[in-house]
């Protein structure tokens, strides 16, 4: 009768301590869950114009009428420029290189920028590969020579684009040479709603390294950052 | 002489008649424990060993793979029970479902089944003995022919897709009243009129006189009633569009999907809190089928 007691006392202290059990793990299990998620930090595709600043090698020329003329070679942007109704500004600097000899004696060759003029592109030619593009400066600093290399640097807006994504959204395929983003898919899960990853291929039609504009729409929270390397599929955490 | 032999024959028979009965029991006992050690086991591989053993039968139409059947895992590890119960909370969301569904049905049982009882056992009103043919009738009929009627009178009433649907219908169970009624005729009459003449009233009588004398019958009925609330399958799956309001019950189908260690470790959980429930009451159980068959 006694040993009946005790073990019937054992069955009940076993039930307590599966409930308690039972209590702490799902507060502890729920939180184990959510630390154990990737976390990624997520974007929504913008409508705006991208700013360029890209920069060429140019070269001083002095053409028949006298003028200096400096002229680079683009492959991208230069027909949609020219096709603006406002001037597209350039920076004209000279570039003065410097030699130097390190510890080891290797000759070390060191650029900085030198004196600068501002001008606007006044010609597009269409040549093979892309386009020989040219500006005309009234004077030059004394400094310039004539055949001498000079730094362009074009800065411009582009054109309003639809689907404007930070460049770091974008993934490279290299295998299928195909870019993709990932964006999260909401599902109602029991706790609440579970994120997972969905690729999504995408074609980018003009980028300026921090912003890329892709063609088609590629959802509304693509994947901007993530804790760990992503796959289709994952679970992740939206931070 | 005569007579010692035949008492000697008689024992023979009765020794072999004995025999027969305990090596039938040992039988179906080792057909029970064969189950629960599977899925005890089976919950204590990791998942390659669970893959090799029963990846043929997970993955069903899978031919080229077979199941190599051992019961004891190479390597004891509890990474699946870590992985269920410790780093997702999937599992403790339908056990609360589960919890959520039996406590309220446990105590509305009770309450309507004491009350039922008591009616019955104790007041004389009209068709009495009519209505409790009509009970004992209706407990007869299987649960599942009362599952059609019963979801077209939620769906009236705006109930399905509710917690309520998987509540309400299981508070009235015609087998409660008629255990606690079998329990509450061994109670004198003699001693319920004592107290009326005391000036008590139905309801101090009930609390204060029937309730104690009871107790036996409200524990095995509340064990019952776990057991029962805890094994619930097909009311969820009928009345419940939303799967997140599953219990753990309805919602094993669900762990099977995703791996089959999953399904090994949700099953042995599962088991746990009804197994300790039916060890703390088995005893209890047993009187209360006893009285409800033979009567007190």
């Amino acid at each position: 009768m006694k040993g009946k007691k005790i073990i019937a006392r054992i069955e009940v202290g076993l039930l307590a301590i599966f409930i308690i059990v039972a209590i702490t793990f799902t507060f502890l299990s729920q939180k184990n869950y959510e630390n154990n998620l990737t976390k990624v930090s997520i974007v929504e595709p913008t409508d705006m114009s991208i700013d360029h600043e890209a920069e060429y090698a140019g070269n001083l020329t002095i053409d028949i009428g006298g003028k200096y003329k400096i002229g680079w070679f683009m492959n991208d942007y230069a027909k949609e420029l020219d096709q603006r109704e406002q001037l597209t500004q350039v920076d004209v600097s000279n570039i003065v290189l410097t030699y130097k000899q390190d510890v080891n004696e290797k000759e070390k060759v060191s650029y900085k920028i030198g004196e600068s003029s501002t001008a606007y592109i006044d010609e597009v030619v269409d040549v093979e590969g892309g386009y020989q593009v040219a500006t005309y400066l009234g004077e030059i600093p004394a400094s310039w020579k004539k055949d001498a290399t000079y730094l362009v640097t074009v800065k411009f807006t582009g054109n309003r684009k639809k689907y404007v994504i930070p460049a770091s959204c974008v993934v490279y395929d290299k295998q299928n040479d195909q870019r993709y983003v990932y964006k999260t898919i909401e599902e109602p899960k029991i706790w609440g709603t579970e994120y997972s990853l969905k690729k999504v291929n995408v074609n980018v039609i003009e980028s300026n390294g921090e912003y890329s504009a892709v063609e088609n729409s590629p959802g509304d929270h693509i994947i901007e950052n993530a804790s760990n390397e992503l796959y289709e599929g994952m679970l992740v955490k939206i931070e | 002489m005569k007579d010692a032999r035949k008492i000697g024959s008689m024992r023979k028979k009765e020794h072999t008649r004995n025999a027969v009965i305990y090596a039938v029991m040992v039988l179906m006992t080792i057909a029970t424990v064969f189950f629960l050690a599977f899925l005890l086991f089976g919950s204590f591989m990791n998942n390659g060993e669970l893959n090799d053993t029963y990846g043929m039968i997970k993955d069903g139409n899978n031919m080229m793979a077979y199941a190599s059947f051992h019961i004891l895992p190479d390597h004891f590890t509890f990474t699946q029970y870590k992985k269920v119960l410790w780093e997702t909370s999937d599992f403790w969301f339908y056990f609360w479902n589960s919890m959520f569904y039996t406590l309220p049905i446990l105590l509305g049982t009770i309450i309507i089944s004491v009350m039922g009882g008591y009616a019955f056992a104790k007041f004389q009103f009209p068709f009495r003995k009519f209505w409790l043919a009509i009970y004992i009738i209706v407990m007869m009929i299987p649960y599942q022919v009362m599952l059609s009627p019963t979801l077209i009178v939620l769906n009236n009433i705006g109930l399905i897709n509710t917690r309520s649907a998987i509540i309400l219908p299981n508070l009235f169970t015609p087998f409660g009243t008629y255990l606690i009624y079998q329990f509450m005729c061994g109670i004198s009459d003699d001693t319920l009129e004592a107290a009326k003449v005391d000036g008590a009233g139905n309801i101090r009588i009930l609390l204060k006189i029937v309730l104690p004398q009871v107790k036996a019958g409200i524990a095995s009925l509340a064990v019952l009633n776990i057991i029962d609330t805890w094994n619930i399958v097909e009311q969820p799956v009928m009345f419940l569009k939303n799967e997140f309001m599953y219990p753990l019950s309805a919602a094993l189908s669900y762990f099977q999907t995703q791996d089959t260690g999953t399904a090994f470790v949700c099953g042995v959980t599962f088991l746990v809190p009804v197994v300790l429930v039916f060890l703390i009451g088995k005893d209890y159980m047993i009187e209360g089928i006893k009285n409800s068959v033979v009567g007190k």
